[in-house]
């Protein structure tokens, strides 16, 4: 099971042993909106199934599993991102958490600091001064940059 | 539609919503970065001030600058080298997961230093570690002691200017994956050998030799029972002694006969022992550099779990064809990719004595890439269709891209009578990248070396863009 924390509920009720099969137990996810559930659910299902279906032929799967995740990222807004970190990170669902840390990653990906400012909606809250003494301190990790 | 997507735009834009993240998933993010953007972010806020201290994962990249001199060191600040000091000085004491270091062919940094990287890291409980070293340095980074007594490492990939000096007690107890690239050196004959049996968790191993390196010359013993991903590559098919391998699942051989130039019994002898050490294979590509038409006289294995097979042969060098069929007889893929030669042909398709079991219940697609429609190749493609009763995919791929060379031989194609109904003949002028089995390299992010200089590694393929009337589906 992906995702561990739902995982978890099961294993602690059955210790408990309040229901046994009841397939349809309401399970309460108190962190998780209903869209980035949603999201994560479709994304399970297909990671699974792909993965059954090219269960030998592992280049096979990784190449199908890249293109859902192309499309997804397509449909996916940024800020939806945050989201979905956040969802994935509670249900501790590892795939998917570090796959859209990664989405997040690449967008910022050799951008400059002004667009990644913009792109989290940040603020600077420096002091006077402040920012360009960091720059001057770490003047080669600004180099290089794509243009905005 | 628009305007309830419009507002829902709206009403994102306007709330910074990375903010909600902690610390934790904020760093994580980082860690997905090259250490030097990482570094970068500390100027977005007060808050982004220190989290790239905490990230667990150091990714370092000297970046040819434009207009590098050899000689002269950049006077206007920091360079590469103080970059990462500064980093190592500044980042807080926590565990170093993952430690990258990839150096451009002109760069120059003094080789004790990347020891004591490597050294800090190690100290710091990690557990991936790749070296890409193809830079100009004065001596090889030798790893240091620490290094092979490391019980975090998982990952290991080594490239380029590295020294393997095994000390007589290797001891790597979660070591899951093993990339030895070119220009490696070791120290001794034994050092591999060491390197390899101490690691009782080995699930991937990758060997990469440049064929044309003198040094290399003593064998390396295999001995991992749970290794399940064998890729050899590159050396004298004798330097190699695989025991206790019987795990692997998919395998990838291209081994030269470089030692005995004109004995190809021996060349054979040799690669049919390395098939034997392998019986449970799954996936098997085979690279032959002779003809093995003596073989005959050998048994090649049986290989009951073998599905998908690849054969890499030279033009009218495939002789072993037949002994693999009926030795496969669960195999439902095979794949033959043959380098042309300008000629003489002579024919190396004999009939098998039975109809291997294969062909009758098992095999689905049979691609032939580089098909010229000789003779022998048009009395195998007629063999299979004649035979093979499950079969749905002939694919017959030419590689050239002369469309009245190609239509030539399209000619000759149709009108073979097949067994199977279901079965589709494909023919194209292109080879397409996904039907091979190139190396899968799990980190996606590293430039792709160049396998050899050989014209045949997937990589340098075009991609499959079949124009429409060079394809057809019979």
């Amino acid at each position: 099971m992906k995702f561990c924390a739902v995982k978890q509920y099961f294993d602690d009720e059955n210790n408990n042993n309040i229901t046994s099969g009841a397939s349809t137990t309401m399970i309460p996810l108190p962190n998780v909106e209903s869209h980035p559930l949603a999201i994560l659910i479709t994304y399970c299902k297909k990671h699974l199934k792909i993965k059954a279906n090219n269960a030998d032929n592992k280049k096979e799967t990784e190449k199908e599993m890249e293109q859902y995740e192309q499309e997804l990222l397509k449909k996916v807004m940024p800020q939806e991102l945050t989201e979905l970190i956040l969802a994935a990170n509670y249900l501790n669902f590892k795939e998917a958490l570090d796959f859209f840390c990664r989405a997040v990653a690449s967008a910022i990906q050799n951008k400059s600091i002004e667009f990644v400012r913009k792109f989290f909606g940040l603020e600077s809250d420096f002091e006077l001064g402040e920012e360009e003494k960091l720059r001057e301190e770490f003047a080669w990790s600004f180099e290089g940059v794509d243009e905005d | 539609m628009t305007t309830e997507s419009d507002t829902k735009r709206k009403k994102y834009a306007e709330v910074d919503r990375i903010s909600n993240l902690p610390d934790l998933l904020l760093c994580h993010i980082l860690s997905f970065l090259p250490t030097k953007q990482s570094v970068a972010t500390t100027i977005l806020s007060t808050r982004w001030k220190p989290l790239w201290t905490m990230v667990p994962v150091l990714d370092f990249e000297d970046i040819k600058r434009q207009n590098q001199d050899d000689a002269a060191e950049s006077n206007d600040g920091m360079t590469f080298t103080h970059f990462v000091w500064r980093v190592y000085a500044l980042r807080k004491p926590i565990h170093v997961k993952k430690l990258k270091l990839q150096f451009h062919n002109r760069s120059v940094v003094d080789p004790i230093y990347v020891r004591t990287w490597i050294s800090y890291a190690i100290g710091h409980h990690l557990e991936e570690l790749r070296l890409y070293l193809l830079g100009n340095l004065s001596q090889p980074v030798e790893l240091p002691q620490s290094f092979y007594n490391s019980e975090s490492l998982k990952v290991l990939r080594l490239d380029g200017e590295v020294l393997l000096n095994c000390p007589s007690f290797v001891h790597f107890p979660n070591l899951e994956h093993l990339f030895l690239g070119f220009g490696i050196k070791y120290a001794n004959d034994d050092c591999f050998r060491r390197l390899i049996s101490c690691s009782s968790h080995l699930k991937n191993l990758f060997v990469f030799s440049d064929p044309k390196d003198k040094n290399v010359r003593f064998k390396l013993d295999i001995n991992a029972p749970i290794l399940k991903y064998l890729f050899l590559w590159g050396r004298d098919c004798q330097d190699y002694l695989l025991e206790n391998v019987t795990n692997v699942v998919k395998a990838y051989v291209y081994l030269l006969g470089l030692r005995h130039n004109d004995e190809h019994e021996n060349y054979g002898h040799c690669i049919l022992k390395l098939l034997r050490a392998i019986p449970n294979v799954k996936t098997l590509t085979l690279h032959f550099t002779k003809g093995l038409s003596f073989a005959f006289t050998y048994d090649i294995p049986k290989f009951n779990n073998l599905r998908l097979l690849e054969l890499r042969v030279s033009c009218c060098e495939w002789q072993l064809l037949p002994k693999f069929l009926e030795s496969a007889p669960n195999l439902e893929n095979l794949f033959l990719k043959k380098v042309n030669t300008e000629g003489p042909h002579e024919s190396c398709w004999t009939e098998p004595p039975h109809v291997p079991k294969c062909l009758t219940s098992h095999l689905q697609s049979f691609y032939f890439l580089g098909f010229r429609s000789l003779d022998h190749e048009l009395e195998l493609v007629k063999y299979i269709l004649n035979n093979a009763k499950v079969l749905k995919t002939m694919g017959i791929q030419t590689g050239l891209s002369d469309f009245e060379e190609n239509f030539l031989i399209l000619k000759k194609l149709p009108g073979f009578p097949r067994c199977s109904l279901t079965c589709r003949l494909e023919f194209s002028t292109v080879y397409s990248p996904s039907l091979s089995l190139s190396l899968t390299v799990s980190d996606s992010s590293q430039p792709s070396l160049l396998l050899g200089s050989s014209k045949e590694t997937m990589a340098q393929y075009p991609p499959s863009n079949r124009s429409p009337d060079t394809k057809s589906g019979l």
